[in-house]
């Protein structure tokens, strides 16, 4: 059996080991679900529009999708540079499992390109809510329930990432972030009106 | 030569416009992982912890959130970033 341990280096990159054989097969996957090339549906929902107006949505696609574009293959050239170096462990008691390492600058690309993935195979599969539900489990299983599985491991892998690179500030840790339960006056839940600047 | 006559000075009224604010607005989806929802909107408004979750938790039970209203372009600028980071977003003038 095994068991998947994300390690953190010094330098805050991570080595993520003891990886199932089934777990590598989606890795695997990754470079084609993040190929330029898609149906339609996964278009649509990776580069949407920001208005229903028609003149908008023209230069939107002419101004915006372009950058879109080029940062879906800027995911897509990282997590393929990573996973050239993906490969089994051969030392016990873990032989058989394997070994990826994400270079501390690599890991907004893999979570960004993990999130492009799943949404690939969400649209491609047509997967709503209801085919979310994580006590699911099939009795026969067909392409859209290993899709399904498939989003589900990644979504481990995201999660360890998004946790590990941004993690939840230790005030919050353990407390109930149910929103009707936060007394801080400072959580108004209306938006500021005024922007702070992107930090990137 | 005929004098010039005094013209009346014609009222000048000044009215200024203030444009309509626009919206904001982050949708659901069932593949999105609610962390990384709460981190984008974090990173990108500059929102503490809690308030991006409120929006987030506001995304997830309603379908949909206001997530920062203020003027036209810097609408279209959010929107593109949260387009960047695979969000569903769309931008609706409060005047409509």
């Amino acid at each position: 059996m095994f068991s998947p341990r994300l390690t953190r280096l010094e330098d805050g990159s991570v080595i993520l080991d003891r990886l199932a054989p089934a777990f590598v097969h989606v890795l695997h996957e990754l470079p084609a679900l993040l190929a330029p090339e898609q149906p339609d549906e996964v278009r649509d929902r990776l580069y949407p529009h920001a208005t229903d107006d028609e003149e908008h949505k023209k230069e939107w696609e002419r101004f915006v999708h372009p950058e879109l574009f080029a940062l879906v293959a800027s995911a897509r050239e990282i997590v393929m540079r990573d996973l050239g170096s993906f490969r089994p462990v051969d030392d016990p008691p873990h032989e058989g499992s394997w070994r990826l390492e994400i270079n501390v600058k690599h890991i907004p690309g893999w979570i960004s390109g993990l999130n492009v993935a799943r949404l690939t195979l969400g649209a491609r599969h047509e997967i709503e809510d209801i085919d979310m539900a994580e006590d699911f489990i099939p009795e026969e299983w067909d392409e859209k329930d290993v899709a399904i599985a498939q989003i589900h491991l990644l979504a481990w892998l995201q999660q360890l990432l998004i946790e590990d690179h941004h993690p939840m500030p230790e005030e919050f840790l353990g407390r109930d972030t149910d929103p009707e339960s936060d007394p801080d006056p400072d959580t108004d839940p209306e938006p500021d009106r005024k922007p702070k600047p992107d930090p990137e | 030569m005929a004098k010039p006559g005094l013209l009346e000075q014609p009222e000048t009224v000044t009215e200024t416009r203030l444009a309509k604010p626009w919206n904001v607005i982050v949708h659901n989806d069932p593949i999105t992982l609610m962390s990384y929802v709460t981190m984008v909107i974090q990173k990108l408004f500059g929102y503490d912890f809690m308030k991006a979750y409120r929006m987030m938790m506001e995304v997830h039970n309603a379908g949909r959130a206001i997530v920062w209203t203020g003027a036209r372009e810097e609408a279209e600028l959010y929107v593109q970033k949260l387009h960047s980071h695979q969000l569903r977003a769309t931008m609706e003038s409060t005047g409509a």
